[in-house]
């Protein structure tokens, strides 16, 4: 095993294994070890989000080719099979070909993009033409069944997978009676927390006004109202990918320019109609990632308040940005329980003479430390 | 960004075995799946994508003719990459651009690295992207192709080994070169790195 310890940013991005990780083409071990170093080495964490955002970032400009020079390629190159060798059979394409529907278009897109792994930039900032539940659902050729919830009270479903999903009164979602064997494809209207049944192999999409969320399995909240002007989506546990299609729903995927991102837990992701935008940001309420409230407990004596920063890094798997030089000698005997994050945070602040601030989806704290 | 599916290894790999063993009809499917992987890489060395097209389908028929003498044990794609690249220097030096081989080799692959500033968030990972981007520019032409081959096209270095038509230990070489001289940069020039993205 590779000792990562002493890796530089520059390191990281020159390692394969990480790179597949970040560009998402990592094997599933993969996928579980880079995930849980980042859990286990919040020290590191400065240098990986470095990292990980060079990756996302270094491109080499390629140019354009459109779907249909790449089709008339492929028919010439079938042709000339043919003249070489008449006696061997090439089937033509039929008519229709597969990868002309609809429907496999926006999907192998989509694919293409998540799995890749990096965001693409809308070239037009703002949403011209909004995208309605309606659109979306028409434009599925499977048989929806639609929930709609017309109570006022919270309703919860169990889809064909088992995933569980608590419907907010108003809110419509549509699922089909059978998923495909290949994604799991959901249309929301509204607001609904999701728990998903992990199946790595049949990503779950849910399709809520330009956004396209894609997980594998996880819990997370969407909040798409069709009249709002952002549509939100919070993550609880696991690892959820959020994009946008601009352009409408009938922009051809070639002409649209996509942007997403990634969102760990605790995180969320605001999308502002007017400007366009994706903005990441930490949820109001952080909560905590461990079950057992043994390891829940934050019960320190006369310990330096970066272990103190660690444990909450970990229970929280959020960021938080502080000088280690400085702080790792202020020592503290302090003992945290159902506070909220930012309670924990601000009396563990309040003994070390120090603020904290929250910015995009990263805490930082500053203070003189202590000598 | 494009329509067609993207096959996972495996996916690929079946669809390679059965053409090699004469199913004509998996050609569109897989020529789909590795299409546009192949054009980009052409591209890198000519500006005629007339060219680059002509090549990729000769790079097929030639498979195709040819199937019982291809070796089923190198990966498709590398395998391909590898073809296309022999083929489209070949071309060129009949076009009468290059005098040999060997020069196209040193002049031909032409790559434009670039940072998505977007996707930046902070000042540090700002200037770290672009001192790698520096760095890559900088580096001699067979040294940016091993980057090219194994931060775009995810192979790894026994595969580039076969598209470059060297042994693997020179692409370890050529990568360790790579990673020398940003370590070095990065020690010597910080300063320089506070400016770049003011001036590119």
């Amino acid at each position: 095993m590779t000792d990562y310890s002493t890796y530089t940013a520059d390191d990281f991005v020159f390692d394969d294994s990480f790179r597949r990780w970040v560009r998402g083409s990592a094997t599933l071990a993969e996928q579980a070890f880079w995930e849980s170093y980042g859990i286990d080495h919040p020290e590191q964490a400065a240098i990986l989000a470095q990292a990980r955002q060079v990756v996302q970032a270094l491109r080499a400009n390629e140019p354009e080719l459109s779907d249909a020079e790449v089709v008339a390629t492929i028919q010439r190159t079938i042709e000339r099979m043919e003249e070489v060798q008449p006696d061997v059979p090439v089937r033509p394409l039929p008519v229709r070909r597969w990868y002309q529907h609809p429907a496999v278009r926006v999907a192998a897109v989509l694919v293409v993009m998540l799995s890749l792994g990096w965001a693409l930039w809308p070239t037009t900032r703002s949403v011209d033409r909004p995208i309605t539940y309606l659109q979306l659902t028409r434009q599925d050729d499977q048989q929806l069944t639609e929930q709609h919830n017309e109570t006022n009270q919270p309703q919860q479903l169990t889809l064909p997978d088992g995933s569980r999903v608590t419907l907010q009164p108003g809110s419509r979602l549509s699922y089909p009676a059978r998923f495909a064997t290949d994604t799991r494809t959901v249309y929301l209207t509204g607001d609904a927390f999701f728990d998903v049944v992990r199946n790595p192999r049949q990503p779950f999409l849910v399709h809520a006004n330009e956004l396209v969320t894609k997980v594998l399995g996880t819990s997370f909240r969407i909040r798409a109202y069709e009249q709002a002007s952002e549509t939100t989506v919070e993550v609880r546990t696991g690892q959820v990918s959020v994009s946008v299609r601009p352009g409408g729903i009938t922009g051809k995927p070639k002409e649209q320019a996509w942007q997403g991102v990634v969102l760990t837990p605790n995180e969320k992701v605001v999308f502002s109609r007017p400007d366009a935008r994706l903005t990441k940001m930490l949820v109001e309420e952080p909560a905590m990632l461990i079950d057992k409230p043994a390891e829940a407990a934050f019960a320190f004596t006369d310990a330096p308040v970066t272990e103190v920063f660690q444990a909450l890094e970990k229970a929280y798997g959020v960021d938080i940005i502080y000088d280690r030089e400085a702080m790792r000698h202020c020592l503290l005997t302090i003992s945290l329980t159902d506070e909220s994050l930012y309670d924990k945070l601000t009396i563990v602040c309040k003994a070390i003479e120090a603020r904290y601030e929250i910015l995009d989806a990263q805490i930082v704290v500053t203070g003189q430390g202590c000598q | 960004m494009h329509s067609f599916t993207r096959l996972d290894e495996n996916g690929l790999q079946g669809l390679w075995q059965r053409l090699l063993q004469g199913e004509g009809d998996v050609m569109a499917s897989l020529m789909q799946a590795v299409f546009r992987s192949l054009f980009h890489y052409g591209t890198k060395f000519t500006t005629d994508h007339e060219l680059v097209k002509d090549c990729i389908q000769d790079v097929f028929v030639d498979v195709w003719l040819h199937r019982s003498s291809v070796d089923g044990k190198i990966p498709a794609k590398a395998y391909l990459m590898a073809s296309l690249r022999r083929k489209i220097h070949r071309k060129s030096v009949k076009q009468g651009y290059f005098q040999s081989f060997s020069e196209v080799d040193e002049l031909l692959f032409q790559v434009d690295f670039s940072v998505q500033d977007a996707i930046i968030s902070d000042e540090v990972t700002r200037q770290t992207a672009y001192r790698l981007k520096h760095i890559l520019d900088l580096l001699p032409k067979r040294q940016q192709e091993v980057i090219y081959l194994k931060f775009f096209h995810d192979l790894d270095r026994e595969h580039i080994a076969d598209v470059m038509g060297v042994a693997p230990q020179t692409v370890s070489n050529l990568l360790q070169l790579a990673l020398q001289k940003l370590r070095q940069y990065a020690s010597e020039l910080p300063l320089l790195y506070l400016l770049l993205p003011l001036l590119s």
